[in-house]
């Protein structure tokens, strides 16, 4: 261990509030919902300590409400939920897109739809994380698969959120967000942290929402800037318009904005990719059972190898199209009934099998159920 | 950028403003700038939030900090504006069907939390702007254009709502009695807490016109 780090035991939950408090978060607006309960009630202890905020709002439509209002202010905020908190936050989740307001979303999967099963796991908001919210956008979603994951992607959301002025989403589940391991935290004042790009401007030529390059630099209220920020289709100045050239204009910069920087963005690990013949594509709780399948398929002599989805969207079309070329076929696990899947299928050239393992009845994927999807593919594709 | 006229506050270019003939809307907007001016308030440490809706366009006027959010979620993002930087003023602008039909659990919320924000709720008992249907305020019986048989709900009281949340300083004018108005605004913004102001106006357009 360096000296600048700290090993601990620790649940995914306190490993996403500590990478949080090390981002240099300190605001927190939530309400309470399991699987991802951990996060308020460590922030709520932790926060006030650092100088920070915690505050239980009223329902989560509120909470992300706050979160955005309170960056805008100028604080780091971030709030956490779970399925149906998600769903309530995802109207003002398009404020931040609209407005071009960095904040973090931690979503604890659960087992869905509606209120489901609170306590059990599920992977079912891939597809409402890239666009539950109306209208089209560009979003940051990353996908931690273990302690570790949950403390440095939490750091990588904040930095992100950041650079792009964007809402990031953490899309946990309540597998990665319940277990305890190993997990090495960093001293403060280690590793880098991004900032919003501060105006430099005369006060008076400030434009909140300029357009020159690519992301514009964003004030705080109460220092010597005075802008408007608004969830209305807006000029560079933050005011309404109605001109079609002006709605174009942003709602195309949404998405190239994220979608012109994934090389920026996107995080993939590979596993034995170079001599495999299978290709596992798997991301959150599920890579740890493809990374198991891997391992018992190579000792009975079949060639499997894993790529392990960090970042979900922007999805990694690249990445994925590289690692299924010239695969028998391809696997992808997955705690809900097709998600990534359909991403595969639309990046994947040839006619290569791509072969869903799917399970919704709230229970892990365990390695041998990808086990014997490899083996059943194996043997029609011999 | 201290500022003490009216005008200092007001958006010249924007204007005019876009509100039916007949609309109460602007007449509270000057009640909130004079006191605005009566404060000496700086632009850069006053933020107005505003919901959607006819008076939720007020922003577009008010050449101070401005966040214009959603429909009923304005004291939502007030809260996390005034938590986060606590040296701000914080207004929150709402009318009747955004800051108390879609934002009531908002509003019933900053007022037992008692964060120190004015909200100002111009109550004209129906949604304005989507062309008058009735709101958690239209009084019963009214025809609205979705109650053309007579509503048959009861309208809420929002300054009783108000003080039975908790908000320590609750007032209710009209923008018939200007003088009146522009005092309890003043009074408002000066009270420490969540203050409460609903203001009764006219919509000649859909109701009662």
């Amino acid at each position: 261990m360096k000296e600048n780090e700290r090993v601990r035991f620790i649940q995914g939950n306190e490993a996403i509030a500590e990478g949080a408090l090390a981002a240099g978060a300190r605001f927190f607006a939530g309400y309470p919902i399991t699987p991802s309960s951990e996060i308020a009630e460590i922030s709520s202890r932790r926060l006030p300590a650092v100088g920070g905020v915690y505050v239980q709002m009223e329902d989560e439509i509120g909470s992300i409400a706050a979160v955005i209002g309170a960056s805008a202010a100028g604080k780091k905020a971030y709030t956490a939920t779970s399925g149906p908190g998600f769903s309530l936050m995802q109207e003002n989740l398009g404020v931040a897109v609209m407005a071009e307001i960095p904040c973090v979303i931690i979503n604890v999967q659960r087992s869905g739809p509606s209120t489901g099963l609170a306590t059990k796991p599920a992977q079912g908001d891939v597809m409402q994380s890239r666009w539950g919210t109306h209208g089209d956008h560009g979003i940051i979603v990353l996908s931690p698969s273990s302690v570790q994951d949950c403390y440095e992607l939490t750091i990588r959301a904040f930095n992100l959120a950041e650079k792009y002025r964007t809402p990031v989403i953490l899309l946990a589940d309540e597998i990665v967000g319940h277990m305890r391991e190993k997990a090495v935290l960093r001293q403060p004042g280690h590793g880098e942290l991004l900032e919003r790009k501060q105006p430099d401007c005369p006060p008076h030529a400030y434009k909140p929402f300029e357009l020159g390059e690519g992301v514009a630099p964003l004030a705080a209220y109460g220092g010597e800037y005075v802008f408007r920020m608004s969830g209305s289709t807006h000029d560079e100045w933050g005011f309404a318009c109605g001109k079609p050239q002006n709605a174009e204009m942003f709602v195309r910069h949404y998405t190239d904005k994220i979608e012109k920087n994934k090389e920026d963005i996107i995080v993939t690990r590979e596993y034995r990719l170079a001599d495999a013949e299978y290709t596992i594509v798997t991301f959150g709780c599920t890579t740890r059972s493809a990374l198991e399948a891997m391992r018992i398929s190579r000792s009975r002599g079949m060639p499997v190898g894993v790529l392990e989805l960090v970042t979900l969207w922007p999805f990694a079309d690249h990445h994925v199209r590289k690692a299924c070329e010239g695969a028998k076929a391809v696997i992808v696990p997955e705690m809900n009934l097709g998600q990534v899947i359909r991403e595969v299928q639309r990046v994947v050239k040839g006619n290569i099998p791509i072969v869903g393992v799917n399970k919704v009845d709230s229970t892990a994927i365990k390695p041998t159920e990808i086990l014997e999807k490899l083996e059943e593919v194996a043997a029609c594709v011999q | 950028m201290r500022a003490v006229k009216f005008d200092d506050y007001l958006l010249k270019d924007k204007l005019p403003v876009f509100w039916c003939g007949g609309c109460g809307n602007g007449n509270v907007l000057g009640s909130l700038l004079r006191a605005f001016a009566r404060l000496r308030l700086e632009r850069n440490k006053t933020v107005v939030v505003t919901g959607i809706g006819c008076w939720g366009k007020a922003d577009d006027y008010i050449n101070t900090n401005a966040f214009h959010g959603t429909h009923g979620r304005a004291l939502a993002f007030a809260t996390g504006i005034k938590l986060a930087n606590p040296e701000l003023k914080v207004i929150a602008l709402m009318g009747d069907g955004d800051g108390a039909t879609i934002g009531g659990n908002h509003l019933i919320h900053a007022a037992r939390r008692n964060v120190d924000i004015t909200a100002i709720v111009v109550n004209n008992f129906n949604y304005g702007m989507t062309g008058g249907q009735y709101s958690g305020t239209t009084p019963e019986d009214s025809i609205t254009s979705t109650s053309g048989y007579g509503h048959i709900e009861e309208g809420f009281d929002l300054c009783r709502l108000a003080a039975a949340a908790g908000a320590p300083f609750v007032a209710r004018g009209t923008v018939y009695g200007i003088t009146q108005l522009d005092r309890l605004v003043e009074d408002a913004l000066c009270k420490k807490g969540f203050s409460f102001v609903e203001v009764i106006a006219p919509c000649p357009t859909h109701l009662g016109g």
